[in-house]
């Protein structure tokens, strides 16, 4: 190979990853499931919200059961909220209103970069108060908030953040799930079915009369999350995962016991459950 | 324009990846802790996306179990008044919240000081709700019975302490926490004068965890 050609195959090469990039990042988005990202974020953090309202005083009132100094020797030393400074019960309560404005705004699409950007700091500030209530469905709901700032300046943006999370997501679920043995002998599903507490859907009768389908219960799991991740990156398996995932996560979710994050990572599908409009354009 | 975006995007994917690897429950390298929590844990933490997204939903280990904080006044036999936290069985993200809570401070043996300091707040914030500042806090874990199990899985106490306000109340006064080892945990007496000298934390005074059967108010 000469050096003329070899200069031309690095070009071509580099190239081939320029355009790939800018087509990932840069192709104009179709606006509309992102509206629908939108008034689902909303629904999502609204219940999350609720979650909190109930004992938000008992947290984080005045008097509460998680002060803030304690609450600052256990998150990371760079975590700050906006709760810090709130020392009375009405400055607790005017924050937290705030923040459901602010939701209600970003899913009304009112003043909708300002909203975004507004209900994903007051959500973090809600979370960096108290990190130990914080689970799966407050982190993907962070993410989503931060990902509609996104695609309230570039469409395209957006749905690529939203791609990239929600494989992420899914490949880091599976990995820590098959850190476990559970995840590897079939039993797992036996383990979250027992949880008599928290469970809201109860499989112990049908997993004690057939152990092959809490194998399956069990396998189908992780299986489900590896392909999600994967397939979401080929034109070809993208809408079919993501209308398999507007389902299946919900149903994982509901299985064990954790329904928001279902939701979430349901909501996390729908710009790539039907094809582009670009896509479908190009032959 | 396309060149800042494509910065940002490169720069923010970057501090993605070392979100996910230095989150995991398997530990961190020094070399990714240090590159996250010097350039990276300043811009990630405040908005709350510095995440590991590690949702490992269980591993069959008592800490994946169902907890509960419960708390009662020392003298409880004599108010009868207990909380529990979460007030009842069930699902839900409120519940889910108290039963993370309560997990935080089980696992204080693993975890260093820091629980002890949660266990002593939580406890201290109930004083006003129960009348009294000496209470027993218990961390209620419900570990599920095996595929094979004819017996329904009772509750275990998987973190129990004493936390009271000491000196003078006017003033305000110190809280103290005593963790309250089990039985077995403690090692056996050689010899009599050493009652003399065991710390306050392993006195064979060995409080009752407070019923839980009340509900919280």
């Amino acid at each position: 190979m000469t050096a003329t050609n070899q200069i031309s195959a690095d070009q071509t090469v580099t190239d081939q990853i320029a355009d790939t990039w800018n087509r990932f990042w840069f192709t104009p988005a179709d606006p509309r499931p992102l509206v629908a990202v939108r008034i689902l974020t909303a629904v999502l953090g609204l219940m999350l919200l609720w979650s909190y309202a109930a004992d938000l005083q008992t947290w984080f009132g005045p008097d509460g059961m998680l002060p803030v100094e304690t609450v600052a020797v256990l998150r990371p030393p760079a975590g700050w909220s906006l709760y810090d400074v709130a020392t009375t019960t009405t400055a607790v309560w005017a924050i937290f209103a705030a923040t459901v404005v602010a939701l209600v705004m970003t899913g009304a699409g009112v003043v909708p970069r300002p909203s975004a950007v507004v209900a994903a700091l007051l959500w973090a500030s809600l979370l960096n108060r108290g990190p130990m209530l914080a689970g799966p469905a407050d982190d993907c709901l962070a993410v989503l908030l931060w990902c509609l700032v996104a695609a309230a300046f570039s469409a395209a943006v957006g749905r690529g953040l939203l791609q990239v999370h929600a494989a992420a997501i899914a490949a880091a679920a599976a990995v820590a799930q098959l850190k476990g043995d559970v995840w590897w002998d079939g039993t797992a599903a036996w383990w979250l079915a027992a949880r008599a507490e928290s469970r809201l859907v109860d499989l112990t009768g049908l997993f004690r009369a057939s152990e092959y389908l809490m194998n399956l219960t069990t396998h189908a799991v992780p299986a489900f999350e590896i392909l999600f991740a994967i397939g979401l990156w080929f034109a070809a398996t993208q809408p079919l995962v993501a209308r398999a995932g507007l389902v299946a996560w919900p149903l994982i979710g509901l299985f064990a016991g954790q329904p928001a994050w279902g939701f979430a990572l349901a909501i996390f599908c729908v710009p790539f459950a039907w094809p582009r409009v670009s896509d479908r354009a190009t032959p | 324009m396309r060149g800042v975006v494509t910065c940002g995007l490169v720069l923010y994917l970057a501090g993605l990846l070392l979100a996910l690897a230095g989150n995991t429950s398997s530990g961190t390298s020094a070399l990714v802790r240090t590159i996250k929590s010097r350039i990276y844990a300043p811009l990630l933490v405040p908005v709350w996306l510095d995440l590991g997204f590690d949702t490992h939903l269980t591993w069959g280990t008592p800490a994946d179990a169902d907890h509960a904080l419960v708390i009662g006044r020392e003298d409880e036999a004599a108010t009868g008044t207990v909380l529990r936290f979460p007030a009842a069985a069930g699902g839900g993200e409120r519940a889910a919240r108290w039963r993370r809570l309560a997990r935080t401070i089980a696992a204080g043996d693993v975890a260093g000081e820091a629980p002890a300091l949660l266990a002593t707040a939580a406890a201290a914030g109930t004083f006003a709700a129960l009348g009294g500042a000496d209470v027993n806090l218990m961390v209620e874990r419900t570990a599920p019975g095996a595929r094979d199990a004819v017996a329904p899985p009772r509750p275990e106490a998987a973190y129990r302490a004493r936390v009271r306000r000491v000196g003078d109340d006017a003033q305000g006064g110190d809280i103290q926490l005593v963790k309250v080892e089990d039985r077995s945990e403690v090692a056996p007496l050689a010899r009599r004068r050493a009652v003399n000298t065991e710390p306050a934390g392993t006195e064979p005074a060995d409080p009752e965890p407070p019923a839980a059967s009340e509900a919280r108010p």
